[in-house]
């Protein structure tokens, strides 16, 4: 057979050849040292001012994302985007788990029922979506005037515009989902993406890991170094480990 | 069978999938030839490589009169230009005074098909939801031989194409749950085949591995594929046209036309793995030892 001539020929990276040390693992190992510089030269400014809730947040995010590629990438877990599961869990915050796990899982009840109602009038795509999304709100709106009596006369509106923006686009996530690859694989997706979340959640709530960020934020440079090494794990992932376990490796022998 | 979970290094994952075989092997610009059916369908007539033929394009809203160009026809098939796994597909077979019937039983009237169409435009079926276009081609009667062994629908084989070899094969029979559609998601049979003889093996439906097609229970191995030696040359062919290093190239053997060439998948699925029950990383190890 002739060679494909156009594409350069790319060392392989097997991981029994690595002891080569070709160009594949040398860029890495060269950008996280260069990383490793940086850590140092920037961690002085830092080191004198302890960072606050904000810059605590903002760093967990980035936490939140590492625990969100290993996730997806070594674990196999299926999630909506990236910054989903992050979001989710800064909600779980706000409202605590409970509370947040059942308005999910109310809002996505709804908007599936609402769909599987909207199929039947035959809606173009977009109006049909914020349809759905504003029936959405109609309904919790209405639960919400409803709860006002019971609420002492205090309005805390403003704060909660924020968790429930994120549901609105997480139930928008779904219905799309579902739409475009089935109900199965929006339930997946939507299960993932709450484990993933909880998961985070403890994370970020956790009083050890606050302390650990306010001591030492430069943490963040060491989690981008992880970040780019996780970009070139090749290994299988957990699920797919269950995907292949009625296969030995011996049938593969001539 | 025995459950071995932590000595899996022959079988390809698809974190070294991406990895090693598409981000070093594919060049980027390919993919858009190859995510597009209707870029794909341009370059392989071109190259006159047999593939089903196109009837009409539809591209903007206000082409979807043209339609009307369709209307007599008793079978034809309409596409997304751009879809995965086998969404927005409608394979109609039949027509019986305004009403149009699909393979999976299912009766539209001629709103339907409009509707569906204007979806497709509107990206329902795209990745990403961006806008996309519809295409109708001709339907593929699935030749005998191989319709003997499943219900209804068309089968499709697929071969995948490293740097030029072809390494490995699988046959995917429709079921009754995949309605008519060869996509193994979509819960289709995917049968292992022996890439030099084109003989079917053993097959792999959902999670089990299996023996009989689960809706016939006619069994699936040692059937022969026609045309076989054919579908390996038109295979390494178009590989190397849409110079790709690491591609799955998908055939269906018309009753007439004989192998025709549905479509390219620069991302094909592992599962070809577990229908051939064998591990894809030796065979393309071996490969590359052949190149170095």
């Amino acid at each position: 057979m002739r060679r494909l001539n156009t594409l350069s020929p790319v060392a392989s990276s097997d991981p029994r050849m690595s002891a080569k040390l070709n160009a594949n693992c040398i860029v890495p190992i060269l950008v996280i040292f260069l990383i490793i510089l940086f850590l140092i030269l920037l961690s002085f400014p830092i080191r004198f001012i302890r960072p606050d809730g904000l810059m605590c947040d903002f760093i967990m995010v980035t936490v939140g994302l590492l625990a969100v590629a290993i996730f997806r990438n070594v674990v196999g877990i299926i999630t909506f985007d990236v910054l989903t599961p992050i979001l989710w869990a800064f909600i779980f915050r706000e409202v605590s788990l409970l509370v947040g796990i059942i308005l999910l899982t109310v809002i996505f009840m709804t908007a599936w029922i609402l769909r599987r109602i909207s199929d039947d009038l035959k809606l173009l795509l977009i109006p049909k979506i914020a349809l759905i999304i504003s029936v959405v709100i109609g309904l919790l709106v209405f639960f919400l005037v409803s709860l006002e009596p019971f609420r002492n006369g205090e309005r805390q509106s403003a704060s909660l515009i924020f968790p429930f923006l994120v549901m609105l686009l997480a139930a928008e996530r779904f219905v799309f989902l579902q739409m475009e690859s089935g109900t199965k694989t929006a339930c997946q997706a939507a299960v993932g993406t709450i484990i993933v979340a909880v998961a985070i959640y403890y994370l970020i709530t956790a009083e050890s890991s606050r302390e650990f960020i306010q001591s030492f934020p430069e943490i963040i440079f060491l989690l981008i170094a992880f970040l780019l090494c996780l970009g070139r794990y090749g290994g299988l992932r957990v699920s797919e480990l269950w995907r292949f376990r009625h296969l030995s490796p011996m049938e593969n022998k001539k | 069978m025995k459950l071995n979970i932590f000595r899996k290094k022959d079988f390809l994952g698809i974190n070294r999938r991406n990895i090693t075989y598409l981000l070093d092997q594919n060049s980027s610009l390919s993919y858009r030839l190859v995510d597009d059916k209707l870029k794909t369908k341009f370059l392989l007539e071109k190259n006159f490589i047999p593939t089903p033929k196109s009837y009409l394009t539809i591209e903007y809203p206000r082409e979807l009169a043209n339609l009307n160009q369709i209307a007599e026809l008793k079978e034809f098939v309409i596409k997304p230009a751009s879809s995965t796994g086998g969404k927005g597909i409608r394979i109609i077979i039949g027509r019986e005074e305004n009403k149009w019937r699909t393979i999976s039983g299912d009766v539209l009237t001629w709103n339907d098909i409009r509707f569906h169409v204007s979806n497709t435009l509107c990206g329902l079926y795209s990745l990403g939801g961006i806008r996309d276009r519809a295409f109708v081609e001709y339907r593929v009667r699935t030749h005998e031989i191989l319709a003997a062994v499943m219900l209804h629908g068309v089968s499709d084989i697929r071969v995948l194409v490293y740097r030029g070899v072809p390494v490995m094969a699988m046959l995917r029979l429709p079921t009754e749950k995949s309605q008519g559609k060869a996509n193994l998601h979509q819960g289709a049979l995917g049968v292992g085949v022996d890439v030099k003889t084109g003989v079917t093996s053993a097959g792999v439906y959902g999670d089990r591995q299996v023996m009989r097609h689960p809706d016939t229970h006619v069994s699936i191995s040692g059937v022969v594929i026609p045309f076989w030696q054919e579908i390996l040359r038109w295979a390494v062919k178009t590989a190397e046209i849409f110079q790709l290093n690491y591609v799955g190239i998908d055939f269906v053997i018309d009753q007439a036309l004989g192998p025709l060439v549905l479509e390219l998948n620069a991302r094909p699925g592992l599962s070809i793995q577990l229908a051939n029950r064998k591990g894809l990383v030796p065979l393309l190890k071996s490969i590359d030892g052949k190149f170095q």
